[in-house]
């Protein structure tokens, strides 16, 4: 186990967490906004990675479907959400939730029936394949790709939330969503935004994943899970928590199959009972 | 809280039970193992409806409890050479503690809090067996053996006894969950899923009914994980799968929570829709997908739920006939508002 | 300004109000008194659109606005001062203000300087989080907020409570200054003697309707109805 050995597990940590980050951010802060919990988040990613895999075999271009498919998939959220859970508002946010469940068995399906049921190759571009000298370290040039493009996200994420006036109108929202309409803020149509841009990060995600998973339909059902404790972990509706609930899971995840090879892929339950005993609401929940 | 006898409830669970003994008898091979699955589902829907139904915790992470009852009894009978009754009693003590652990770790979360924090504990069991080598990974685990009855001169080999078996004790389960909840503890459990606050102000902790309840319904559903691998007599991690929950959990809304038969009557259903659909297409996810859709948006009272709005509407129309008569329409009214104290899954929690 | 009439709202099977009417005239004072519980923040809440009413209408300035979203009514021009002044804890009290200014696009006397004028306590503080704030100061947040928007009519709730009496004090002398400018305002209050001297007109709710109103000097003067409607 020499130092290289170990900066790679960090690196490999802080690729996982990046993704989970991306994944999570637009999930939590719909919650935030209105106690709504997508499960068919996951449904998203597969989406938009098997429409990138469709673009890029259309155009041949990788950045063409990383800019194309969250685009697809935010108007395909767009006109379910119009479609399905805006109308079920009557019902309660427990009837939209379950819903969503819904959204993920026919989600399956429909991926399968386009697609079919074989994993798919999904090339990473000739400008990322290969590899990177790195202190000493041989990195693949794909993952430090996907470690930068989280980073952007975060601080982008950062500056539209903490930096702007509709960031604050967001806030605002997640914090009293009574007082933010009385204000005159449209916290319906807000929540309608940060759905679909939700959406839309998890469909980057998936187009971003793809090249180190490859494409198959159940890739959402696996993802969905971590993702979720990603959000319960680190406090729901904040961007604090999010940063933090996915570096806490990629880490925790990563390096416990390293050290604890007998409990792989457990450790991070162990990390979400004690959060939920610890601290139900979070690390950094946004309404303390 | 459940009506010990509700004439409605108490019919449609012995329609349901005389189909299941008729059709155990008059059915074909094939029939018959469609019949034990819908008897594991509909057990494992009624112990999902403990806890949907009445504390409105609807929980996602029900593979956990069946698939450790079906390993609990498949490790012990296939690879320890345990006897049957000591395997099913390893099989109940064992997801009865998952039942305590995962309702102790989740005593504080509530809605949609609780619905993520039992699917990411369903998933745990799941992620535990895949990679588990001595309890065969992916591929599972076979040669699981039925009980040996010959001493009272049933053969559980044969399909129609192991069919009928299972439908009474699908009944067996229904009369005893129906008898917990028509008690104190069922009122207790109900009043914590309309108002938790209120009830906390009334004294009475939430917290150890909540945990009592994600025991018991926990061991309901690590029983049905036990039947389930008698049934296929081998078993796979897909029990343990937070798809195979969902599942348990469309059935129960399906059906319609809160009412212990509907789950039931939501589990024959979906069984029987996945076979008849299967003829003819092999994505049934979109069909289950479906029909929760449509469930939860026409307001979450599922089947059974419209059965009882059917029983209204003739008790309005009948009384209203026969006090034509005399005068007002008061009755329909009181009848209406006596029908509507059982809402929906989906309808909104404190106030 | 605002006309309530017959107004029923309350939540889920409860209901709270049962047939509440109630006028408020451009520059008035209208003071909501009552016990605990009789319906007064419920009225306000429905009156701004955050509370579905149940029966009844309500219009402003003679325009009919039951039922219409919260932040329609907002846009109308009413401001609203919540009992538990929801100051965004997420966001500094610059932000609180710059957001209400932002949405409230209406003319009127007030920019985010001369609010800053009128409470230079907030300008000492505009940095903070709206959290780091002391009771007394998180009320002017509330009041300056909603005032930011420039409302013709603006719904106060309780101000007082749980303010110490200096401070009490000072709420009262800012309110003071603004009546004096000739804003119309809907006041909620528990504490009557802190209410009469404010207002032109009262009204006491019990179990949710109006059980009595008139003129603000009659129930100061009157121990017998602040026995009977107030408990005191």
């Amino acid at each position: 186990m020499t130092a290289a050995y170990w900066l790679t597990q960090l690196l490999n940590a802080l690729q996982y967490s990046m993704l989970l980050f991306v994944l999570s951010v637009g999930l939590t802060v719909v919650f935030g906004l209105m106690n709504f919990v997508n499960l068919a988040h996951g449904t998203f990613y597969a989406l938009g990675a098997f429409i990138g895999w469709s673009l890029l075999r259309a155009t041949g271009s990788f950045w063409l479907a990383l800019v194309g498919a969250p685009l697809l998939v935010a108007a395909i959220a767009a006109v379910l959400y119009g479609a399905m859970i805006a109308r079920m508002q009557r019902a309660g946010h427990l009837a939209q939730v379950l819903a969503t469940l819904g959204l993920v068995f026919m989600g399956v399906e429909v991926m399968r029936i386009i697609w079919g049921d074989f994993a798919l190759d999904f090339a990473a571009p000739p400008l990322l394949q290969g590899h990177v000298q790195l202190f000493g370290l041989v990195y693949p040039a794909y993952r430090l790709f996907v470690i930068a493009l989280g980073l952007l996200a975060m601080v982008a994420l950062w500056l539209l939330l903490e930096r702007t006036a509709l960031g604050a109108m967001v806030r605002a929202a997640v914090d009293h969503a009574d007082m933010a309409a009385a204000l005159g803020v449209r916290v319906d149509r807000l929540f309608f935004g940060m759905f679909c841009f939700g959406c839309a990060l998890a469909a980057l995600a998936g187009v971003v994943a793809a090249p180190i998973f490859s494409v198959y339909p159940g890739m959402g059902i696996e993802i969905l899970i971590p993702t979720l404790i990603v959000v319960v972990v680190g406090g729901l509706g904040s961007l604090k928590g999010a940063v933090a609930g996915s570096l806490l899971v990629g880490f925790v995840d990563t390096f416990g199959q390293v050290l604890l090879p007998q409990l792989a892929g457990i450790v991070v339950y162990a990390l979400l009972a004690l959060t939920l005993l610890l601290r139900p609401q979070g690390l950094f929940p946004a309404r303390a | 809280m459940l009506r010990l006898f509700d004439p409605l409830r108490t019919l449609l669970a012995l329609l349901l039970l005389l189909a299941g003994l008729w059709w155990a008898r008059t059915g074909d091979y094939f029939g018959r193992e469609i019949l034990a699955e819908m008897a594991v589902f509909a057990i494992a829907a009624m112990g999902l409806d403990l806890l949907a139904g009445f504390p409105r915790l609807v929980s996602m992470g029900h593979g956990l409890f069946v698939g450790i009852g079906a390993y609990g009894y498949a490790v012990a009978t296939a690879l320890w050479g345990w006897s049957w009754p000591a395997a099913i009693l390893l099989a109940l003590a064992l997801s009865a503690l998952a039942g305590l652990l995962v309702g102790l770790a989740t005593v504080r979360a509530r809605d949609v809090f609780y619905i993520m924090a039992t699917l990411a504990f369903g998933q745990m069991g799941y992620v535990w067996v895949v990679r588990s080598a001595e309890l065969g990974g992916d591929d599972g685990l076979a040669g699981v053996p039925r009980p040996e009855l010959a001493a009272l001169g049933l053969d559980l080999g044969d399909s129609a006894t192991f069919a009928t078996l299972l439908v009474l004790l699908a009944a067996a389960v229904y009369l005893l969950l129906g008898r917990l909840l028509a008690s104190g503890f069922g009122r207790t459990l109900v009043a914590i899923g309309q108002n938790e606050r209120r009830v906390r102000a009334l004294g009475i902790a939430p917290g150890p009914y909540r945990v009592a309840a994600t025991t018991v319904s926990g061991t309901v559903a690590g029983f049905a994980g036990v039947l389930a691998a008698m049934h296929s007599m081998y078993v796979s991690p897909e029990l343990f799968h937070w798809t195979w929950s969902g599942e348990v959990l469309t059935m129960a809304i399906l059906g319609g929570v809160g009412s212990l038969v509907g789950p039931a009557l939501g589990a024959a259903a979906v069984v029987w829709l996945k076979y008849a659909v299967s003829g003819w297409t092999e994505y049934w996810g979109l069909f289950l997908g479906l029909f929760l859709i449509l469930a939860v948006w026409t307001g979450g009272q599922g089947l059974y739920g419209y059965l009882e709005r059917l029983r209204a509407w003739l008790l309005r129309t009948l009384t209203r006939q026969e006090e034509a008569d005399a005068r007002g329409d008061r009755t329909g009214q009181t009848l209406r508002r006596s029908h509507r104290h059982r809402p929906g899954v989906a309808a909104g929690g404190e106030g | 300004m605002l006309e309530v009439e017959e107004l029923a709202a309350g939540y889920g099977e409860t209901r709270v109000l049962h047939g509440l009417s109630l006028t408020v005239a451009r520059g008035e004072v209208v003071a909501l008194l009552g016990r605990n519980g009789v319906g007064k923040t419920t009225t306000l809440r429905a009156i701004m659109g955050l509370l579905p009413p149940a029966g009844g209408r309500i219009r402003l300035q003679g325009r009919d606005i039951t039922g219409l979203p919260a932040h329609r009514i907002a846009r109308l021009g009413v401001g609203y001062v919540p009992e538990t002044r929801d100051i965004f804890p997420s966001l500094t009290v610059r932000e609180n203000l710059e957001l209400a200014w932002r949405l409230g696009r209406r003319e009127g006397p007030w920019d985010l300087e001369s609010i800053y004028a009128f409470f230079p306590r907030l300008r000492e503080r505009c940095d903070n989080p709206g959290t780091a704030l002391s009771g007394g100061e998180q009320q002017m947040l509330a009041i300056a907020r909603a005032l930011v928007q420039n409302p013709d009519l603006l719904l106060l709730d309780e101000p007082t409570e749980g303010l110490a009496p200096i401070v009490v004090q000072e709420i009262r002398t800012k309110l003071r200054e603004l009546i004096a400018t000739g804003l119309t305002v809907l006041l909620v209050e528990q504490n009557f003697r802190f209410a009469t001297p404010l207002a032109s007109r009262c009204y006491i709710l019990a179990r949710g309707r109006v059980a009595w109103h008139g003129p603000a000097a009659e129930l100061a003067a009157s121990e017998e109805l602040q026995r009977r409607l107030l408990a005191v």
